[in-house]
């Protein structure tokens, strides 16, 4: 009864193996044939949890692809996306990234989803030696990861503060309230954060509650507890998918006249559709918007619009904008070398984005350097920006 | 305030008992758990979702569909999958896992088929109306939510006592031999309880969809869960015990929310499921007999 | 194939086989239990306190990964045996359940205790110091138990439990010890499957430790079925590497999987292995009567 396990194991290399030694073939037939392929990685989370997110950074990320191929700005060079799937879940994170860096040897990877899988691939990669861009975790700590992980995203820590800088700054508010998500840290590590910003402000803050996981829709009780607090302003740091539900739910409790507060999910095609007039007077900072007038943003929103038939949201632009700054890294780097690419990184100076008012942006401790733009939300699902 | 939170808990409650009583159903009458029922409330609050989207079907209508779409599907599920399961012996174990590949079939196929989005119910599928009682708020689909449950209860009373397929039903979940040998059709009745199951599942999943502002292909594993607490706690098989128990989980829950304990609501209730198991496994209303090995 | 190949592809796919053998070792741990016959589904939440246990102590105190891994499986053990006795007096449903909300509270208390596990943030930076070839033996050496156990009288008294156990009792069969026996396995086998976690994935979120790591922790010991302590480990390798070879279909993976646990447990309730054990078995006697026909 001997098992031979390893038959199966040998078999499956070997096909393996063949496999890629006959992608390696092909991938030298077409460098010899003169467009220079160039392969970029993209993991994403595509199933799961969070493939409401991973998806639309997909959809956006394949016209931004093709963008870059219609304006010819690399020449020569051809970016072939591959794309893969991490599935929302950590190991599989790890396992996607070591198979595009060593099985599919692409000369950079761009893209990944949630934070806890950029928390365990990225160093990863950053091993592997390859040149990577974050495009969508803003988590703390991804800027200092190695000299090979760079982001094109940036935590709104900074945002919320200076937002609460601002609307403190009329007096008129003197009480605050949290409502966060326990389950996420990217919002587990900003409900401190605004909660110190609003002491710093002289904001007392009468309320803090939490929502135990991504995929609860049920906040009333919270509400009804902040609700007899009377904060004047409430922080909600909740998933885009909760955060039109948690306003309306809001109103419902009694925070009629409440001020809401968040970070750019505040932003999302969701939350404007889910909480139409209870978004009135919503607070926000961002680092995007959609109907921003520049001229890259409005090509990728005219696009993606058609294509799909809804407005881009965060996601959607946090994908985009890592392909189009990923394209000026790869141009500046003059082709597929990793030590080059990540020179590229570590050497580019301004580059076009698709955020902010001007356009331009540049790496600062390998995070985007950006100003926010704040924005209040309008009862009629538009938002007014504020100066 | 506390009158707010009590209502919030019972309204709370109600929405677990209607997910709960499907589940109930199913697992009194055939002695199986079927955590496909989260997959069947999602998916039968997408198909009244693009009913009303794609083809403007008005509300009533689109909830209509949703519950017999629910039914259906369950329906299906029972014939496909628990009917030949049955047929060969069909352990508890067997059938809950059974039950969990046809939930990961059914989330998957409403994942491709929503996109993984997020939507919600046309603004005015219900009326936004709400009503202020000194310091309590009621809005018209909490109200709704309530009525329902009532009227499931009433439902599932009538049913279970006054028509035939109910006494078959009852039948059935005490001795399903004894049953066949008294010439009850049980592969029939097993199909009805399936549809009715599923039936409810699809409500459930309309009216929370609407009241918390929310479809989601994951909308319903959060109940699954919860939905087992409750027919532990209430006692397999008695609808009156899983109702209690559902109030119990929703007041519970809003309890420790009301005083700070908010992150650890869900340990709280896992621990009274806990000490049922142990000290009444059958539950405050469940048949007083050795549970089935 | 020379040996460069296999290298460089062992290289290459180093992570997604190192976690296919660590799944297996979690899938066995759920097969002591079912072997016994037992519904137990602690296993994702032993897990967790074996990651957690491996990891605090790694990081906060620095110790070596093995000591880290054998006070999580202490822990385990000691938390195992205070559950056992309210948890095995249940049975089918009820067990299940039991089972299923412990690990949901291990999971919240993972995400709430922040000072001891840093919250949904996760322990981060956990040295990855185990290797493919430590996990190949931890399983080796786990087969070879199991396998010991399935022959002596402690495995015969966990096939009669799990046929019927009103008759094993009947024979004579203290079936409390034995049932004990196989939790507190399991118990071990899923902390040990933990710990290895830790040292592999640097960075422990409660997030993994849920409702759908123990679903497909649960596909993989039953798609190989348990009728062989091969069938896990098998089930394990095949489902995780399943993104890899399904390739153009991985999207389709969980519908694919969960139809195929649907078709398994319905029409092959020994789960994939046994068909294929058959074959082999039959190939191996065809080729026995072609030698002897010589």
């Amino acid at each position: 009864m001997g098992w031979n396990g390893s038959t199966m194991k040998q078999s499956r290399m070997r096909t393996v193996a063949l496999a890629s030694m006959f992608a390696g073939a092909m991938s030298f037939m077409s460098v010899a044939a003169g467009a220079e392929e160039i392969k970029i990685g993209v993991p994403l989370s595509l199933t799961g949890p969070v493939a409401f997110a991973g998806v639309k950074m997909r959809d956006a990320m394949e016209i931004a692809f093709e963008h870059v191929a219609e304006t010819g700005m690399l020449g020569d060079l051809k970016l072939v996306p591959i794309y893969m799937d991490d599935q929302s879940s950590q190991p599989t994170g790890i396992n996607v990234t070591q198979q595009l860096a060593l099985r599919d040897q692409v000369s950079a990877i761009v893209g990944y989803t949630a934070s806890n899988i950029c928390q365990a691939a990225l160093p990863v990669a950053q091993e592997l030696k390859v040149p990577t861009l974050n495009g969508d975790c803003v988590v703390d700590g991804l800027g200092k990861i190695g000299n090979y992980v760079y982001n094109t995203v940036r935590p709104s820590d900074r945002f919320l503060e200076q937002l609460v800088a601002k609307i403190a700054a009329g007096g008129k508010f003197k009480t605050g309230a949290v409502l966060f998500q326990r389950e996420n840290p990217l919002f587990a590590n900003l409900a401190p954060v605004v909660t110190a910003a609003f002491e710093k402000a002289g904001i007392k803050v009468v309320a803090t509650e939490t929502v135990t996981s991504g995929a609860d829709a049920d906040f009333s009780a919270q509400l009804t507890n902040i609700a007899g607090a009377k904060p004047d302003v409430l922080a909600i740091l909740l998933l885009g998918g909760q955060t039109g539900p948690a306003f309306v739910q809001a109103r419902q409790a009694g925070l009629t006249d409440t001020i809401f507060i968040g970070v750019q999910n505040f932003d999302s095609d969701e939350v404007r559709r889910v909480a139409g007039e209870a978004a009135k007077d919503a607070l926000y900072p961002s680092q995007w918007i959609a109907e921003s007038p520049l001229e890259n943003n409005k090509r990728f929103v005219e696009e993606y619009t058609k294509r799909f038939n809804r407005e881009p949201d965060t996601f959607s632009a946090n994908g985009y904008n890592s392909v189009l700054m990923l394209a000026q890294i790869i141009k500046k780097a003059g082709g597929g070398d990793r030590e080059n690419i990540r020179e590229a990184m570590e050497t580019i100076g301004d580059m076009d984005t698709i955020f902010g008012t001007d356009g331009k942006t540049r790496f600062e401790d390998r995070l985007v350097a950006l100003t926010p733009f704040f924005f209040e939300m309008q009862p009629d699902g538009t938002v007014k920006r504020l100066d | 305030m506390l009158l707010q939170q009590l209502l919030n808990g019972i309204v709370a409650g109600s929405v677990y008992a209607l997910f709960a009583l499907g589940f109930n159903m199913v697992l009194g009458a055939l002695n199986i758990l079927n955590v496909a029922q989260g997959a069947i409330f999602a998916m039968s609050a997408f198909v009244a979702f693009y009913a009303m989207k794609l083809y403007a079907v008005p509300f009533v209508l689109a909830l209509l569909l949703a519950v017999i779409a629910g039914g259906l599907i369950n329906m299906i599920l029972e014939m496909i999958v628990f009917r030949p399961l049955r047929a060969r012996g069909g352990s508890p174990m067997s059938t809950l896992v059974a039950s969990i590949g046809a939930s990961m079939a059914l989330l998957s196929v409403t994942q491709k088929l929503s996109g993984s989005q997020i939507e919600r119910f046309p603004f005015n599928s219900l009326p936004d109306t709400q009503w202020i009682a000194g310091d309590v708020r009621v809005t018209f689909i909490q109200l709704l939510v309530l009525v329902t449950t009532a009227c499931v209860l009433i439902g599932s009373y009538i049913l279970l006592n006054r028509t035939k397929l109910g006494k078959a039903i009852r039948t059935m979940a005490f001795n399903e031999r004894i049953a066949r040998m008294l010439g009850i059709p049980t592969a029939g009745v097993a199909r009805w309880t399936f549809f009715i199951s599923g039936a409810l599942g699809g409500l459930a999943g309309v009216l929370l969809g609407v009241m918390f502002n929310s479809v989601h292909f994951l909308m319903g594993e959060a109940y699954v869960l919860k939905g087992f607490a409750a027919i532990v706690i209430g006692g397999f098989g008695s609808v009156a015990g899983v109702v209690v128990a559902s109030m119990l989980i929703g007041l519970s829950e809003v309890f420790s929310i009301m005083i700070g304990i908010g992150a650890f609501k869900d340990v709280v209730i896992f621990g009274i499921l806990f000490c049922f198991l142990i000290l009444r496994p059958n539950g405050m209303f469940g048949r007083d007999e050795e549970p089935r090995p | 194939m020379n040996w460069e190949e296999i290298s460089y592809w062992l290289i290459i796919y180093n992570h997604a086989i190192v976690t296919a053998l660590i799944n297996s070792v979690t899938a066995l741990s759920i097969y002591f239990s079912l072997r016994a016959g037992i519904f137990n589904l602690s296993a994702i939440g032993f897990m967790a306190i074996g990651a957690y246990t491996a990891g605090i102590l790694s990081t906060r105190l620095g110790l070596p990964a093995p000591v880290g891994i054998t006070a999580g499986i202490m822990l385990a053990l000691l938390l195992g045996a205070i559950l056992v006795y309210p948890v095995l007096k249940l049975r089918g449903h009820y067990l299940a359940i039991a089972t299923l909300s412990f690990a949901a509270i291990v999971q919240a208390m993972a995400m709430n205790l922040d000072g001891l596990t840093n919250g949904p943030s996760g322990l981060l930076g956990v040295p990855a110091v185990v290797r493919a070839w430590h996990v190949v033996v931890v399983l080796a050496v786990l087969l070879y138990i199991a396998w010991t156990l399935q022959k002596s009288r402690t495995g015969r008294a966990w096939d009669a439990i799990r046929t019927d156990v009103s008759a094993a009792r009947a024979m004579g069969i203290d079936v409390e010890i034995y049932r004990l026996k196989a939790f507190l396995i399991s118990t071990a086998v899923a902390a040990l499957a933990g710990g290895l976690w830790a040292h592999v994935n640097r960075v422990i979120v409660p997030f993994e430790f849920g409702f759908v790591q123990l679903t497909m922790a649960l596909v993989n010991t039953l798609l190989g079925g348990i009728s062989t302590p091969l069938g896990p480990v098998l089930g394990a390798l095949v489902v995780t590497t399943m993104p890899d070879w399904l390739a153009g279909f991985a999207e389709y993976r969980e519908m694919i999987i969960g139809a195929l646990l649907v078709a398994v447990v319905v029409y092959l309730p020994n789960g994939l292995i046994d068909p294929l054990l058959g074959f082999a078995r039959r190939f191996g006697r065809k080729r026995a009567v072609k030698e002897a026909s010589r």
